[in-house]
């Protein structure tokens, strides 16, 4: 027979994975969740995207020279401090979030997205002029970002640039030609079932890892305790 | 500007982080709606009812766009967590 210290825990943690997923459930439809929607895509004007709850738009004029191979960009866009980069060396641009320690301090510490064409292909974390030639689609290279290190989502990027004017990417890179959008947006997340799987296997989008940590910590600590309770009690030697 | 846009400029005119902002207007929200409640009842809310009134509130900061979500996860965990408690004690006399 069980102590009532550990019955006491047992019904706890039975109760509050029944009231949690209850309740979970019970969150209106469309305010689940922060993610893009890469659907809508008009590249003539930044102001068209209309899917996207923020957006930042920019070109080389905007971005700052450092070294002489570098051209860089800063914004806040969304949850987020950003940092876009252009290595002219290789030709190829980057782009990461700040990492700040208590929600506040930056050390430099970068999160980096990886590009992901529309056909699929994983560009990894930079994206080059040819790679932008090569995914063009009616005047824009558009990408789905997700942060590389969690996975989550982190909008969507577009390059574009006036292809009657410009032969290539390069050539309108070099000529202030060439316009970078990135967007982040709202999509609602209908599936009841992936908002649960999304915080106990830490996927829920736009959440940083560590609060998506501390809210997946107390169901899967029930889970295991629950485990831990039947396994020892129905083992009587163990128990 | 729109509701929506509130957060940004309040970060914008105070010179603080943009999520920092929407949490603080969020928790202004949340306090005026518990507010009245509060004053109705002499100091001795109904914590039933004030679990009610916080999460509208929350609703409503989140529908705004100014919370981010996973408060609401959580505040959904906390709220979860008091109410197995209270069935917890129930079931064992503890």
């Amino acid at each position: 027979m069980a102590d009532s210290n550990e019955m006491y825990g047992f019904v706890f943690a039975v109760l509050f994975l029944i009231f949690f997923a209850g309740f979970t459930s019970m969150v209106p439809v469309d305010l689940q969740g922060q993610g893009s929607n890469p659907d809508i895509v008009i590249p003539v004007d930044p102001s068209l995207f209309t899917d996207w709850t923020a957006y930042e738009d920019y070109q080389k004029s905007d971005m700052t020279l450092l070294g002489n191979y570098y051209f860089l960009y800063y914004n806040a866009l969304g949850s987020y401090d950003w940092r876009v980069g252009h290595t002219t060396t290789t030709e190829e641009f980057d782009l990461a979030a700040k990492i700040y320690y208590g929600g506040f301090l930056w050390l430099g510490g970068l999160d980096s997205v990886e590009f992901i064409s529309m056909n699929g292909t994983n560009h990894g974390t930079s994206v080059s002029l040819t790679d932008i030639d090569n995914d063009l689609e009616e005047g824009a290279s558009k990408y789905n970002l997700i942060f590389s290190i969690s996975g989550n989502d982190a909008g969507d990027f577009i390059f574009y640039y006036n292809t009657t004017t410009y032969a290539s990417a390069s050539s309108a890179w070099t000529n202030n030609g060439l316009f970078l959008v990135h967007g982040v947006g709202f999509t609602a997340n209908t599936d009841i079932v992936s908002l649960l799987f999304g915080i106990l296997f830490l996927q829920l989008p736009d959440v940083p890892i560590g609060i998506n940590l501390l809210l997946a910590s107390a169901p899967w600590a029930s889970v295991i305790y629950i485990l831990w309770f039947l396994v020892t009690k129905s083992l009587p030697l163990l128990g | 500007m729109s509701f929506t846009d509130v957060p940004s400029y309040f970060a914008t005119a105070t010179g603080m982080n943009e999520t920092a902002s929407q949490i603080i207007l969020s928790i202004f929200v949340i306090f005026l709606i518990l507010l009245p409640y509060i004053i109705l009842t002499k100091g001795k809310p109904s914590p039933f009812i004030s679990l009610i009134l916080v999460f509208m509130g929350e609703s409503l900061t989140l529908a705004l766009g100014w919370s981010p979500f996973w408060i609401m996860i959580m505040f959904l965990a906390l709220t979860a967590a008091g109410v197995a408690v209270l069935g917890a004690k129930g079931v064992t006399g503890g």
